[in-house]
């Protein structure tokens, strides 16, 4: 296998790589909402829940990306 | 013929019903009717009865389904009616295949029973984890606002926002709708990835529209709620209080109101439609359009303002100034009323000083 042929390879699972780094961060942002609203922090709150289902969207978004890139390679390897 | 079969399968329950109830039913004359008709349960059971007597008569798929959704609405016991939904899946399995084979005159179709035990869970793993993310993110959202009943203790000017219904309301339709737009997501997702095929994922890589997006904010209906309510005033002043005077006059308190629930709403989907807040799917042409609107709108208003004092000349002296008076006077009227619930809420939350 070639060097390119590696790169091309690892460059696949950079979107889904990419979509977990943002999903986990999502997550800690909505969990960090549920802590600011136990402590009465209601505007850091909202604003933190927002950020983190903005961040959800997007992580999903490019997973999405990264679903149909997978599904396209299928018929370059069969 | 088999296929009848499965119908009355699913809903002999509710047919034997309706067959012991109806003669009894119509022998005690016209005044039983309406009794049974108070009582909503019997008007269900009425209904799914003769959605599955027209669907085993004539075969309609739709009835079957329509009667299916309807009995999944109002089951008694809190779960699913399992039996319907596996005798519906059952009858779609077997539609399919009655219809796509008859066509290609196959005479016996020859399938591995692998395959069938194989294929059987597919359908389900989308659905299955949709709904997984989905209860996830609901789950977050009512941990959130069952927190609010926290907030007084360190925060009791909160509480009259906090302990308000239509909070809570608002909050947790926010999170039905994203659930939803979730749970189509995660479902395409895993469908992808459950069956990939290359030819959809070409062209849907291909459509330029739907790959470049920049960015687009969740929750954007609530930034256009607030941009309507911006537009609202000078529109129904334009149109309600001076060119529609006489019109409005004749109504009473609630059909004015209702008149201005109904532009509100209108102007929301209107700003909706012009996609203000995406850069990227500016609706060019409309936009031209809309705003050509409205300055035509304020002209004539203007205009017919100023007619009682220069005639027929107001054409070409449009009376902007007075215009602008009656639109800012309104403005003050009902912005108070609004700006101040705002402003007051901000400040409590803590987020404006």
């Amino acid at each position: 296998m070639s060097r390119l042929e590696i790169l091309r390879r690892s460059l696949l699972y950079l979107l889904p790589a990419i979509s977990i780094a943002i999903l986990a961060f999502s997550v800690y942002l909505l969990l960090a909402s549920v802590g600011y609203m136990e402590r009465g922090f209601v505007g850091t709150s909202l604003l933190s829940a927002l950020i983190g289902f903005a961040l959800l969207s997007a992580s999903l978004y490019v997973m999405r990306l990264a679903a149909y890139v997978y599904a396209s390679e299928k018929r370059s390897e069969s | 013929m088999f296929s009848r079969l499965i119908i009355l399968a699913a809903f002999y329950k509710e047919i034997m019903l309706f067959f012991n109830t109806f003669p009894s039913l119509l022998s005690r004359g016209l005044v039983s009717p309406y009794l049974f008709l108070t009582n909503v349960s019997y008007v269900i059971l009425l209904t799914i009865s003769i959605l599955a007597l027209v669907a085993i008569a004539i075969g309609n798929i739709y009835a079957f389904a329509i009667a299916v959704i309807i009995s999944a609405f109002t089951c008694y016991k809190p779960c699913l009616p399992l039996t319907q939904i596996i005798f519906f899946l059952l009858y779609l399995a077997i539609d399919t295949v009655t219809n796509s084979y008859r066509g290609l005159e196959h005479v016996s179709i020859r399938t591995r029973f692998r395959d069938i035990a194989k294929s059987l869970p597919i359908p389900l793993i989308p659905i299955v984890s949709s709904t997984v993310v989905a209860v996830l993110v609901i789950f977050m959202i009512i941990s959130i606002v069952n927190r609010f009943t926290d907030i007084p203790r360190s925060n009791p000017q909160l509480y009259t926002v906090t302990a308000s219904p239509i909070t809570k309301i608002v909050v947790s339709l926010a999170g039905v709708i994203y659930a939803y737009n979730i749970v189509r997501k995660v479902a395409e997702i895993v469908a992808v990835f459950v069956m990939p095929s290359p030819r959809v994922a070409l062209q849907e890589l291909s459509k330029e529209k739907d790959i470049d997006l920049i960015f687009i904010p969740a929750f954007r209906w609530l930034l256009y709620l607030a941009f309507a309510a911006i537009l609202y005033t000078p529109v129904y002043t334009i149109v309600f209080d001076i060119l529609l005077i006489d019109l409005l006059k004749e109504l009473s308190d609630l059909m004015k109101s209702i008149v201005s629930a109904i532009t509100y709403v209108s102007l929301v989907i209107l700003c909706r439609s012009l996609d203000i807040f995406s850069d990227i799917h500016l609706g060019v042409k409309r936009f031209a359009v809309t705003s050509t609107a409205l300055l035509i709108l304020v002209y004539v208003a203007a205009v017919k303002l100023a007619l009682p004092y220069h005639g027929w000349g107001a054409v070409l002296a449009p009376d902007i100034q007075k215009l602008g008076e009656v639109v800012q006077k309104n403005y003050i009227d009902f912005g108070t009323t609004v700006i101040t619930f705002i402003s007051t809420f901000f400040k409590l939350l803590g987020v404006a000083p």
